[in-house]
């Protein structure tokens, strides 16, 4: 499942688990993570916030609780974060660096 | 991105100096050598290791270059490490080895290898002109030709000085029919023996006339060029495209990227900043006697480096309108071509008008 249009969570979305895709290497670059994919050989690169998204792409965490994970760490509008998280994951998956389990 | 990163994020390891061909403008100097010229040689095991820490340094990219990389025995041993160890290869080759079967042990490997073949004109004649070796060019052509058919799409790279430049297009045509889909065109590097051909290098109008080709030609056909035009050269309206390309870019480390994000490894184990700096007093250590994560970190030559270059480019450079985008250029070529780095790169259209 992929974020719907409007940037909006939904349902199916929020169960999903995120992966970071197996034919990445990825690194930390002082407050920055580098991205690289093997096989499109694209660097991208994650500012602060992103790379905590990044890291808790492991495969243990649905979106739903990644989302309260932020939430709980960061003074943001749950508004403005749940707009923010399916941007961001609508990117890492348009460049392939990770992948939506459903459950 | 900040002044360096903390690891390179590409290393070139030179497996070896020998070639065999004797091009006039190597800036390694390579030529056909005798074993015993290449005793000094990191062995299979020194490389392999190498290898397990670069990994372990994070590094993305390993470019196997030299000479000839493809004349080492033990080759594909290396690139498999290269793999196993999710290091992404690039390989820089004169194509004249690449035999059908060794096109097919290319064609083997799971992930993207990068192939760049260097040509320097569209027929044996002008290719010659650089290589010094008879039957060289149909080598070169029947090794694209065996990847192509193995699966595996090489880019070609091409030097460009008065000698081949109006060659450039029936190049283009050559390689897209060929199938290939990218064209790097290359300036001449005053290293080496790129020294001794320095008047061939190309001036202001020459890379207009390259430029304003391979613009006209990319209309019409599908190859990628990858360009870098000294930006005094480009005429204004195409200016801004070039700069949103670099603004739009992953991952841009604007200006030299050697010893911030990149490094060597030459064949014998030394490391420099790049591949152009062979002069003895900018080896930054050795990988025989210290890890390269340590020569990164600690080598007050690699420092020296990142901060002579970075912050005292010479007043022509530090009030040219382009600094931004072009931070001075090539310093080893700098340094190659004045001996001072901190000069501006002697091909710079505005450089060769002051001087």
């Amino acid at each position: 499942m992929s974020p719907c249009a409007d940037n909006e969570l939904d349902a199916n979305f929020l169960a999903s688990i995120p992966i970071q895709n197996p034919k990445v290497v990825s690194r930390r670059e002082r407050d920055e993570t580098l991205v690289f994919h093997l096989n499109t050989v694209r660097i991208t690169v994650l500012n602060w916030v992103a790379s905590r998204i990044w890291e808790l792409c492991d495969g243990k965490h649905k979106v739903s609780e990644i989302y309260e994970t932020l939430l709980s760490e960061f003074e943001v509008d749950p508004k403005v974060l749940e707009k923010d998280l399916a941007r961001v994951f609508q990117e890492l998956k348009q460049r392939d660096i990770i992948v939506l389990r459903s459950e | 991105m900040m002044g360096y990163l903390e690891t390179p994020i590409q290393v070139a390891i030179e497996l070896t100096s020998g070639c065999n061909q004797n091009c006039v403008h190597c800036f390694a100097e390579s030529y056909p050598k005798s074993p015993n010229d290449l005793l000094s040689e990191l062995s299979f095991e020194e490389i392999r290791d190498l290898l397990y820490e670069l990994s372990s340094m994070k590094v993305f990219r390993v470019v196997l270059t030299g000479g000839e990389p493809l004349l080492r025995k033990d080759f594909f041993e290396i690139l498999k490490q290269c793999v196993a160890l999710r290091l992404s290869p690039s390989i820089t080759t004169n194509g004249t080895l690449i035999t059908k079967h060794v096109a097919a042990r290319f064609g083997e490997i799971d992930i993207n290898v990068g192939l760049q073949i260097s040509l320097y004109g569209a027929t044996s004649e002008a290719h010659n002109k650089f290589v010094v070796t008879d039957g060289a060019f149909e080598k070169s052509i029947r090794g694209i030709k065996n990847l192509l058919t193995s699966g595996i799409t090489p880019s070609v790279s091409v030097t460009v000085t008065k000698l081949n430049y109006r060659e450039i297009p029936k190049l283009t045509v050559l390689v897209d029919s060929l199938g290939v889909r990218e064209l790097h065109v290359l300036n001449l590097v005053p290293s080496g023996r790129g020294r001794q051909i320095w008047s061939s290098v190309l001036n202001a109008q020459e890379w207009l006339w390259i430029f304003n080709t391979l613009c006209h030609m990319s209309l019409k056909m599908r190859i990628i060029f990858d360009l870098k035009p000294y930006l005094p050269v480009v005429p204004s309206g195409y200016l801004e495209r070039i700069t949103a390309d670099m603004v739009q870019r992953d991952f841009e480390f604007v200006g030299c990227p050697c010893g911030r994000t990149w490094c060597t490894v030459l064949s014998d184990g030394k490391v420099t900043a790049c591949s152009y700096l062979r002069d003895p007093k900018f080896y930054a250590g050795d990988i025989r006697t210290a890890p390269l994560e340590r020569i990164w970190k600690e080598s007050l030559v690699l420092h020296q480096w990142r901060g002579d270059t970075l912050y005292q480019l010479d007043e022509l450079c530090r009030s040219c309108r382009f600094l931004d985008l072009c931070r001075g250029g090539c310093p080893a070529a700098a340094y190659s071509f004045y001996g001072i780095m901190r000069s501006p790169d002697p091909r710079c259209p505005l450089a060769q008008i002051m001087s």
